[in-house]
């Protein structure tokens, strides 16, 4: 790109330029407006509220679920829950049975 | 720096940070105003704070286009929330507002259509340094990116738009 192709870039955008400025409204308006919009000074913590909404909520969930007559009860009932792996018959091994049982040796071939 | 003094200094920069709202706003007046008030207001309540580092001019820009950044993440959000969908909030579509683009000339209008086809980041440099006369290395500072990316984008986007500038002019 040349220097006159800058240069006719340059003057373009110019132009815009003008046009924006001709639109911009006054500091003085857009710093009414700004004050109008939002407190100047320092700002509160505006998310306290929301946060400790959100926590007070959590907590009553919290709590209806653990404790729902007062006392704490657990979620599942352990004594009646068992649980088996979907894997377990891989660590069956064929030829198991003979491992579980004493092989019995003797001299008498008529009646082993 | 004391809240007359960035009055002062924010009244030397209006202007050229209402076209670079607009910029970042892809032409939405009123988007561009509200991005301009949040910034100044940012700036007046002590959230933003200037430490001399860069120009004062280079710092606020910046500022406003982190805002608009903000304020396109607002607004995807709102366009999901329920008001939105009752009409109680209307949400904006991001074009230029419509009485805005009446008053501009015809030339300007195709210009703002072929800046606003380039991506944003070759838009942006484009922007900050034939609207803005800042230098390449000052339109890095406000994009928060390297002097070679900066020149990269600098280079590519002018060679875009002088592409669509000459199919506009064709037409």
């Amino acid at each position: 790109m040349s220097q006159a192709d800058d240069r006719d870039v340059r003057d373009r955008l110019a132009t815009l330029r003008q046009e924006d400025a001709r639109e911009a409204p006054s500091l003085a308006a857009v710093l009414a407006a700004a004050r109008r919009t939002g407190r100047v000074g320092p700002r509160p913590l505006r998310w306290v509220p929301a946060i400790a909404a959100v926590a007070v909520a959590v907590v009553f969930v919290v709590v209806s679920v653990l404790a729902p007559n007062g006392q704490r009860q657990a979620l599942v009932s352990l004594a009646t829950a068992r649980w088996q792996s979907p894997t377990d018959f891989l660590l069956r091994v064929p030829g198991a049975e003979y491992l579980e049982t004493m092989p019995s040796f003797t001299t008498d071939w008529r009646n082993p | 720096m004391q809240p007359p003094d960035l009055e002062r200094e924010l009244d030397h920069v209006h202007t050229a940070a209402f076209g670079w709202a607009l910029a970042c706003c892809a032409g939405d007046r009123s988007r561009a105003e509200d991005v301009l008030q949040s910034s100044y207001l940012k700036i007046l309540d002590g959230r933003a704070r200037f430490d001399g580092r860069s120009s004062f001019r280079t710092w606020l820009f910046g500022i406003v286009r982190r805002t608009a950044a903000e304020e396109r993440r607002r607004a995807r959000l709102r366009r999901w929330l329920p008001l939105t969908w009752f009409g109680v909030l209307q949400a904006r579509d991001g074009r230029p507002d419509p009485a805005s683009a009446l008053t501009r000339s015809e030339t300007t209008r195709r210009l703002e259509r072929a800046l606003a086809a380039l991506p944003p980041r070759q838009h942006e440099v484009l922007h900050l340094v034939f609207y803005q006369d800042l230098t390449i290395a000052e339109a890095g500072a406000v994009l928060g990116v390297s002097l070679g990316t900066a020149r990269t984008h600098y280079e590519r986007g002018k060679a875009a738009l002088r592409e669509m500038l000459k199919e506009v002019d064709r037409e």
